[in-house]
């Protein structure tokens, strides 16, 4: 049986999940946001959005582990040494820790968003556009920019949605 | 390599992030105002169960195959690193990993009878080392899969 078709079709809707999950939750948030107070309703919209993008994250990172050792079963070793793979587990892992300040609060939640929005699309974008071939430090360099350009853009969709006490709170 | 090593090695793989993975279901609960206790402790318990499975195929893959086949392989290779530091560390410290979720079971069990901020701090200190500790003996398998060339 051939393995490589299942993994990366798995690999991909997972990553689709996270994208989609992280929009819907920042759309939710917005809208949950804009009359100041987030009722009951909107809390269980939101929580399905967050259930979507955890089984997104379960489907990346289980299928990413799939796909190791799929490589190094087939002796193809150096796929692990890609630069684009290395971005990738980069912007998984800062994908986890944002997660987790998120969670605990200790990061203000427009950046935890921007951060959020980005590495899922550039988690999504790295896995369709395989074998590119642009260094490590590149990538993330662009991933850094995106992240900050995506700041802007939710803190304006903030402000113009969502009254300035919400908007201006560190925590979520 | 058999196919009984190849089914061992994944399900070393595939069981260790899985426990990994519901540690990290653990650790973020524990942030909630009111977690769930029985779910903490069918999450921690299966967490429990999935280490010592990772850690028994682990034991038979490097028993019977790795120290012959592979080790020689990354020592005589470029990142001969990958097994002096990651894979020495890795064995040793994999090691604490089914005890630590095993501990935090037993605090989530005695947390569901009775409330103690204290004991639920100890016990997402504890998810958050085993957390830790998990992703980085992932990483270190990843980065000696690497070195086998």
């Amino acid at each position: 049986m051939e393995w490589l078709p299942a993994l990366v079709l798995v690999h991909i809707v997972g990553a689709v999940l996270g994208a989609g999950g992280a929009t819907f939750a920042e759309i939710n948030l917005v809208r949950a946001l804009r009359d100041g107070e987030i009722s009951p309703d909107e809390s269980e919209l939101m929580k399905g959005a967050y259930a979507v993008l955890r089984l997104g994250f379960f489907l990346l990172v289980l299928s990413g582990f799939a796909f190791l050792l799929y490589f190094r079963l087939m002796d193809k070793t150096e796929f692990l040494y890609s630069p684009e793979f290395w971005a990738k587990l980069t912007i998984i892992g800062a994908l986890s820790v944002n997660a987790i300040l998120l969670q605990t609060r200790k990061i203000n939640i427009l950046w935890g968003s921007a951060i959020s929005l980005t590495s899922w699309y550039a988690a999504l974008i790295l896995g369709v556009l395989r074998k590119m071939d642009y260094p490590y430090f590149a990538t993330l360099l662009v991933y850094v920019i995106s992240v900050v350009v995506m700041f802007f853009i939710v803190r304006a969709v903030h402000k113009k949605f969502c009254p300035p006490h919400t908007t201006n709170q560190k925590t979520s | 390599m058999t196919p009984l090593l190849v089914y061992t090695l994944i399900t070393h793989v595939m069981t260790g992030i899985l426990a990994i993975g519901l540690v990290h279901l653990v650790f973020m609960h524990f942030l909630k105002k009111a977690p769930s206790w029985k779910y903490l402790q069918a999450l921690s318990g299966w967490s429990v169960i999935l280490f010592l499975v990772s850690w028994a195929t682990s034991a038979f893959y490097y028993v019977t195959y790795y120290g012959k086949a592979v080790k020689p392989k990354i020592m005589g290779g470029a990142y001969p690193w990958a097994h002096q530091v990651f894979m020495e560390a890795k064995e040793h410290v994999f090691v604490l990993l089914p005890f630590l979720t095993l501990a935090l079971w037993l605090m989530i069990r005695l947390l569901a009878k009775e409330q103690d901020e204290k004991l639920k701090k100890a016990a997402m200190f504890v998810a958050f080392i085993t957390l830790s500790l998990g992703a980085f003996i992932a990483l270190s398998g990843i980065l000696i899969s690497g070195a086998v060339r």
